[in-house]
């Protein structure tokens, strides 16, 4: 092993970034990095030493190697919508943003593919070939700001991906930056290359495995036509219940999304728009594909919604109502910010079957630590995200809403399904994953990090648990005067 | 007798079972684990004694991969790891045993008009592993994707004698790195897969095959772009060669919507001077056809959309049959019979096909061709990381050693 050099002054630090980027490009003053200490899990905040803005791949490769020479951690970050803490700096060092890398490079609409820089933001790539007829299709609810990049490095998902796949279905390849520095392709433009599916494997590592810089998606055909369902509920078992029906009966919706009560309350007060706020739960199912036969689907769906005493299913019966509805839909959580002075959005996943009993058991142990929640979700993927709602304030309160998660996680384990859907481990969930994965398991996912990421330097301290435990050594610059 | 002896059965191997030839050469064991226990048993004893273990399922697809590099080895068969562990129907999640055939698999999930939009030659003998292993896809791959798309969960048995689980049984999860990708077209050089979880799909009301003769490769194919185009995607396609080349499609929806789907893509194929040929239908004809046993080489060739009416007219020459799936950039060709030093020569000309992007592989070729070309293709940008995934996952060597891309 070669000897680290001794830690540079952060001064030098900064000086040999600035080459790289431009100094304009290296914010190190506290003001300017104060947004660069936590992503949207905020419960846990660590000051980066720098953050830098590359515009290139070779930039960040230079930037990698600079890293590796002075041994300095590196943490990739997109937007920072993050919601686990993926690009919180736990152990200081540089954060490499990827906001400058924002191009999109390719568009091939014959071939369906189009090759963006990480930084793009996800919503830009579907308009870009909007007017072609195709889209992105993955579409997290945070799709205005979020980033090609992160939604990679965390396989998002969102509502539409019910019917058409995550992130990991629709990457075809990426260009990296591996944490030693050196610039890789992998995949490209044709999907399905020979051998391992390392796409696959990067697509969802949280940047644990390298930078990467440059996206080749796959672009899918919009739909001819849907048809948007509010179908409202009197019980929040009857809701339950119908998405389970819908599911079973073998039609996908586009998108099969449930609100509750408390957030209904909460975007109507803040959106107006017209929304039951006495019904319990509501469901947006969207319906989509060749305008032939899409209204006998309809129908069928009503039909399961009405043997489930639905009050009422509206169609949305323009553009505008639709778009409506899912403006609904996606400002939900934040709507929901007006109901409590803190709100922590947790995730899990169970089969689509148990969706009735399991809200009920989640509404029991909201009840039993006395603390509010509130659901909005992506119900047809079984992809819970019950909102926590509490004052940060009040350690007590604090502590029942983390018992509350923890009991929430275990319980998606223990009906058979998993401690994230979408927003990934993160440093929020490092200790549930034993939940999940065996000692062995553990063991195996992080010697496979080790093939990337030998030094450990690319974005650490993350998703794996590690024997020493959480608290970790925290990188630092030597003082100025050593 | 101890479980383990149960397993292994060392007496099995007989040369004069072809089916178990690699390349010419007999196993020196068959192992044929009835569990995930006997499974790591026979690793044991494979270990024990120095054998190196391939994994097989229907054997199907099993001479596919570069040359073993082992003195001694052992077929690891999946026949006895075989059924249905879970399904639950309500939540299109199954989750079968290795050697579990698709045929098997597609009749339980049939009974709840579900099924596995995924295609083999010979259904019945062909395996979950296998497919899964292998990831191989054809005439659906456009609209459903590969094995590794509906790949959920999977139980690894390793070579260090530990079960490893990636994934889950639930439809979207991301806890951890996704280890189950890299055992999709892993053919078996990683380990062995004791069980496999799938995302099913819902057996649609209709389903209908259509056909048109094109005057060429190239007029098929731009045909099934020009429906792509136009956003009338099918659910299946494929296009074969012969005197008039035929694209076959699967249409797939309620009545209503099938019947939109034929009158539209009729009117736009025969508008570019496809003709019309005869109606049949069903889900059963979609399997793909074996590779006839005395073809001396065949090739899969992966590349943009829009390139495979070019390609395939410029390789249709040296092939005896040749099949496109135009949408997914497939196109896959049989080599004619000839001389050894013929196919030796036309193996040479393809693989020096110059491709912008895209892959070219070889599902069969003579034991002597395999000393100069990798069945897998040139090596790639990322090829130290797989050598590192391999190093890591079996870092004894013993899975399939050789058999890999590059030789890994
Ligand atoms: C369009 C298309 C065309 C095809 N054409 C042909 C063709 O012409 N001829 C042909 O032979 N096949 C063809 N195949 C491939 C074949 O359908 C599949 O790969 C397959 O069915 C393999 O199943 P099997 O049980 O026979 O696997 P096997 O042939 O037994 O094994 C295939 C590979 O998987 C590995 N493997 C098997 N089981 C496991 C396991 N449990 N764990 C780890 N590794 C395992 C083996 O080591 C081997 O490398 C085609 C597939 C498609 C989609
Ligand atoms: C209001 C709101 C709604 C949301 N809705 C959804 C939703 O519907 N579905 C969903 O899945 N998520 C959702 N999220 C979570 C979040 O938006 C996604 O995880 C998103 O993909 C993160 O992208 P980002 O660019 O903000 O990445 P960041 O938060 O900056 O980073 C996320 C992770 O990716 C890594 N990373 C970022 N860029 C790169 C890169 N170029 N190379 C390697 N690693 C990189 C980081 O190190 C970190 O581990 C939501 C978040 C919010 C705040």
């Amino acid at each position: 092993m070669t000897a680290l050099s001794p830690a540079p002054t952060a001064t030098e630090l900064f000086s040999q970034l600035a080459e790289i980027v431009g100094s304009d490009a290296v914010l190190h003053d506290s003001a300017e990095q104060r947004v660069y200490d936590c992503d949207a899990y905020t419960v846990e905040r660590a000051d980066p030493t720098c953050v830098v803005l590359p515009q290139t791949t070779e930039q960040v490769a230079e930037i990698v190697r600079l890293c590796n020479k002075l041994g300095v951690p590196f943490i990739p970050r997109g937007a920072g919508t993050g919601l686990a803490g993926g690009t919180t700096p736990v152990q200081g060092g540089v954060v490499v943003s990827t906001m400058r890398l924002n191009q999109i490079l390719k568009i091939d609409a014959d071939n369906r593919r189009m090759t963006a820089q990480a930084g793009c933001v996800n919503v830009n790539l579907s308009k870009a070939v909007r007017g072609m007829g195709l889209h992105y299709a993955p579409d997290p609810s945070s799709q205005g700001a979020c980033t090609v990049g992160g939604n990679v490095a965390n396989n998002s998902g969102g509502p539409h991906t019910l019917k058409y796949g995550v992130t990991t279905n629709h990457i075809t390849g990426v260009r990296m930056v591996l944490p030693n520095g050196e610039i890789v392709q992998i995949g490209g433009d044709v999907a399905d290359a020979p051998g391992y599916d390392l796409v696959g494997f990067i697509v969802g590592s949280e940047g644990t495995l390298g930078i990467v810089t440059e996206v080749t998606v796959r672009l899918t055909p919009l739909p001819q036509t849907y048809r948007t369902l509010l179908a409202v509920f009197e019980t929040v078992d009857d809701c339950t219940q119908t998405v389970s029906d819908i599911i079973a009966s073998g039609t996908i919706p586009g998108a099969l999304e449930m609100i509750d009560q408390l957030i209904l309350q909460a975007i109507e007060d803040a959106f107006h728009f017209g929304f039951p706020t006495d019904a319990k739960a509501v469901l947006i199912i969207e319906l989509d594909g060749f305008e032939a036969g899409i209204d006998e689907d309809a129908e069928r769906v009503r039909g399961i919604c009405g043997k489930n005493n639905a009050r009422e299913v509206r169609l949305a019966a323009t553009d505008a109502d639709r778009a409506r509805l899912w403006m609904a839909r996606k400002k939900g959580i934040g709507a929901a910010g007006r109901l409590a002075p803190s709100i922590v959005t947790q995730d899990g996943v169970i089969p689509r079957s148990k969706l009735p009993q399991v809200l009920r058991e989640v509404q029991k142990i909201a009840d039993d630590h006395g603390i509010r929640i509130c659901n909005i979700f992506h119900a047809g993927d079984g992809n819970l995200h019950p909102c926590v709602l509490f004052d940060e304030r009040d350690p007590d309160e604090l502590k029942r809403v983390i018992e509350a998660g923890d009991a929430i996680l275990k319980l998606c384990v223990d009906v058979g399904g998993s401690i994230t859907g979408e927003h990934g481990i993160g440093i929020e969930k490092i200790s549930s994953m034993s939940l999940l994965f065996s000692a062995d398991d553990l063991e195996c996912m992080k010697s496979l990090r080790e093939v990337f990421n030998t030094n450990s330097l690319c974005n650490p301290g993350k998703m794996l648990p590690t024997s020493h435990g959480c608290i970790e050594a925290k990188w630092r610059p030597r003082p100025a005067y050593v | 007798m101890s479980s383990s002896e149960q397993a292994v059965r060392p007496e099995m191997p007989v040369s004069t079972d072809v089916e178990f030839m690699l390349d010419g050469r007999s196993p020196d064991a068959v192992l044929e684990p009835a569990s995930e226990q006997e499974a790591l048993e026979s690793l044991a004893w494979a270990t024990r004694n120095g054998h190196a273990v391939v994994p097989v399922g229907g054997a199907t697809h099993w001479q596919f991969g570069n040359l073993l590099r082992a003195e001694k080895w052992a077929a690891l068969c999946t026949c006895k790891l075989a059924g249905i562990v879970d399904y639950s129907a309500e939540d299109m999640v199954v989750t079968a045993r290795p050697g579990t055939t698709l045929a098997e698999l597609q009749a339980v999930l049939a009974q709840q008009r579900q099924f596995l939009p995924l295609t083999s030659p010979l259904p019945q003998v062909a395996t979950i592993g296998g497919i899964v292993a292998t990831n191989r896809q054809g005439r659906l791959r456009a609209a459903f994707g590969a094995p590794r798309d509906r790949l959920l969960g999977a139980r690894i048995a390793t070579s260090s004698g530990k079960v490893i689980r990636g994934g889950g049984r639930v439809v979207k999860n991301v806890a951890g790195y996704d280890l189950c990708k890299l055992f999709a077209g892993s053919q078996g050089t990683l380990g062995l897969l004791t069980e496999i979880t799938l995302k099913t799909n819902p057996m649609p009301e209709e389903q209908r095959s259509i056909s048109f003769l094109a005057t060429s490769l190239a007029h098929g194919c731009a045909g099934a772009l020009r429906l792509q185009h136009d956003q009338l995607d099918p659910a299946g396609s494929i296009l074969r060669s012969g005197d008039k080349p035929v694209l076959s499609l699967l249409l797939l929806g309620s009545k209503t919507s099938v019947d939109w789907q034929e009158k539209r893509i009729a009117e736009t194929l025969t508008g570019l001077g496809l003709v019309r040929s005869e109606t049949g239908s069903g889900h059963e004809d979609w399997s793909e056809p074996p590779l006839p046993a005395i073809a001396p080489a065949a090739f899969r060739l992966q590349a943009r959309p829009t390139e495979c009416g070019a390609l395939s007219e410029c390789l249709l020459r040296h092939c005896g049959t040749l099949s496109v799936v135009p949408a997914a950039g497939i196109v896959e060709g049989v080599l004619a019979e000839g001389s050894d030093e013929d196919v030796l020569h036309a193996v040479q000309e393809i693989a020096s096909t110059p491709l912008s992007g895209g892959y070219l592989t070889w599902q069969k070729l003579p034991a002597s061709v395999k000393h100069q070309i990798d069945s897998m293709g040139p090596k790639r940008d990322d090829f130290e990381l797989l050598r590192g995934v391999k190093h890591t996952m079996d870092p004894a060597g013993m899975f399939s050693p050789g058999r890999g891309l590059g030789g890994i």
